[in-house]
């Protein structure tokens, strides 16, 4: 399989994941789930909600930040690395 | 609009995407979590300042992991020098948490928050500041000679004393050429981790000068560095400000939508610029926050509200925002620019003039 294709599939996988996060968190929200789940904290489920929120956010973080790298990728943008050591240490080289 | 009953306020989605989207491309340019922008944002918004904080700190999460991935793709992460400051850091936080519940129900704690924030800002804002300002009148001086660069400070005179320490264990950091006690980076990592604590910073501000000066890292590594540590910092955040009812999770995650592409943004951008620009847009972007922070702070130790200075706060907040991302934008365009031979103004040439 071509480097191409593979990073469309990977686009097409992970913006699917992203829109069921996305009707997910809108839909807990309209049934009021996220209420239900601040008043837990205190109890005995407070871990729960804990695992929730930190689930979440750190999910989101990783199917976003590589959708957006997959994106990058399929769109042929070359993304160089740094060099640190020389980059201020170099006259004007335009 | 979306209401928040567990505290009586409704919010626009829109807006928390925008102001996502903005304080994202300047966390993905300059390493900073964001929460320093995102904390009085929402305070002026009219949530409560600890969840305020909280949420601030639960968004930082992910906020940070999608720049780190980027910043990793860069080569602008050190794992090493990152994964030993954690452990101080995590203590700090610890600390931090427990200061912000001790004073949550005095009835103080907004403006405790704010004080707190803007004397951080201040103490960081000025000394970055005249460093900045040296360091371009030495490149314009030597790029109008056509000389070779001065090359970079690698640290400051405390910076240099803090590595000449040789408290063992000594460790030595490859990426970042590197060989200094382990004990200087666990004490900026635990100063660090009490602001991310109390303030709901994820540290980045602190964290970075401190890489650059203290430590003596090249700027977009301390970026990268920066942003992966506070993944950690802020996560512990995160737990221990739900613990506390503290995060709102669903204004945190409107918020990641619109700072996953901003923050992809702000760090490809820094492939084109200097490592001189991205402190010269920490600084104005301190320097906005102060004046934000003060005016709210203003307001909140009056005894009625005044409406201009709440206008004034938000029209500050807001506005800088997006004057940070212009300047941002303004920065790449010229960069784009100077690379294809363009004319572009000769105080710029300074900030984006790099190898290929």
């Amino acid at each position: 399989m071509g480097k191409r294709k593979n990073d469309a599939i990977w686009v097409a996988v992970l913006t699917i994941i992203s829109c069921f996060i996305i009707w997910h968190v809108f839909h807990w929200y309209y049934i009021g789930m996220y209420l239900k789940m601040f008043d837990w904290i205190g109890t005995d489920s407070t871990y729960i909600v804990v695992l929730y929120n930190l689930g979440l956010m750190l999910g989101v973080g990783f199917v976003l930040g590589f959708l957006m790298k997959k994106i990058t990728d399929l769109v042929g943008y070359k993304v160089r690395e740094t060099k640190h050591f020389e980059q201020e240490e170099v006259g004007n080289n335009k | 609009m979306i209401t928040l009953p567990m505290i009586g306020v409704e919010v626009s989605i829109l807006l928390m995407v925008f102001i996502g989207f903005a304080v994202g491309i300047l966390s993905g340019f300059i390493g900073v979590g964001g929460g320093y922008l995102m904390t009085p944002a929402l305070i002026i918004l009219g949530l409560p300042a600890n969840i305020a904080v909280g949420t601030s700190m639960a968004w930082i999460v992910g906020n940070s992991i999608v720049g780190t991935i980027r910043h990793r793709q860069l080569g602008n992460i050190d794992i090493k020098l990152g994964l030993v400051m954690i452990a101080g850091t995590i203590c700090g936080v610890e600390v931090g948490v427990r200061l912000l519940n001790l004073i949550k129900n005095t009835g103080f704690a907004d403006a405790i928050i704010l004080s707190v924030l803007i004397i951080m800002l201040i103490a960081i804002g000025i000394p970055t500041f005249r460093e900045v300002r040296e360091r371009k009148a030495h490149l314009d001086k030597a790029l109008k000679n056509k000389a070779r660069l001065p090359p970079a400070k690698r640290s400051s005179s405390i910076g240099r004393r803090l590595q000449g320490l040789n408290i063992p264990p000594v460790i030595r950091f490859a990426k970042s050429r590197l060989t200094i006690s382990l004990w200087p980076i666990l004490a900026i990592g635990f100063v660090t981790g009490i602001l991310a604590g109390f303030v709901g910073v994820g540290g980045g501000f602190i964290i970075l000068p401190s890489l650059i000066y203290l430590i003596g890292l090249p700027s977009f590594l301390a970026v990268g560095t920066g942003l992966f540590q506070i993944i950690f910092s802020a996560s512990f955040g995160c737990i221990r400000h739900t613990m506390s009812g503290n995060v709102i999770i669903s204004i945190a995650f409107l918020m990641l939508l619109g700072s996953s592409v901003g923050t992809q943004l702000g760090a490809l951008i820094t492939q084109y610029v200097r490592g001189i620009s991205m402190r010269y847009v920490l600084v104005i972007s301190i320097l906005l926050c102060v004046i934000g922070s003060i005016l709210k702070l203003i307001d909140l130790l009056l005894p009625a509200p005044t409406p201009w200075l709440q206008e004034g706060a938000l029209a500050i907040t807001f506005g800088g925002m997006g004057l940070v991302v212009i300047m941002i934008a303004g920065l790449f365009i010229m960069a784009i620019r100077y690379r294809q031979g363009l004319p572009v103004p000769a105080w710029v040439v300074s900030l984006v003039a790099k190898d290929d």
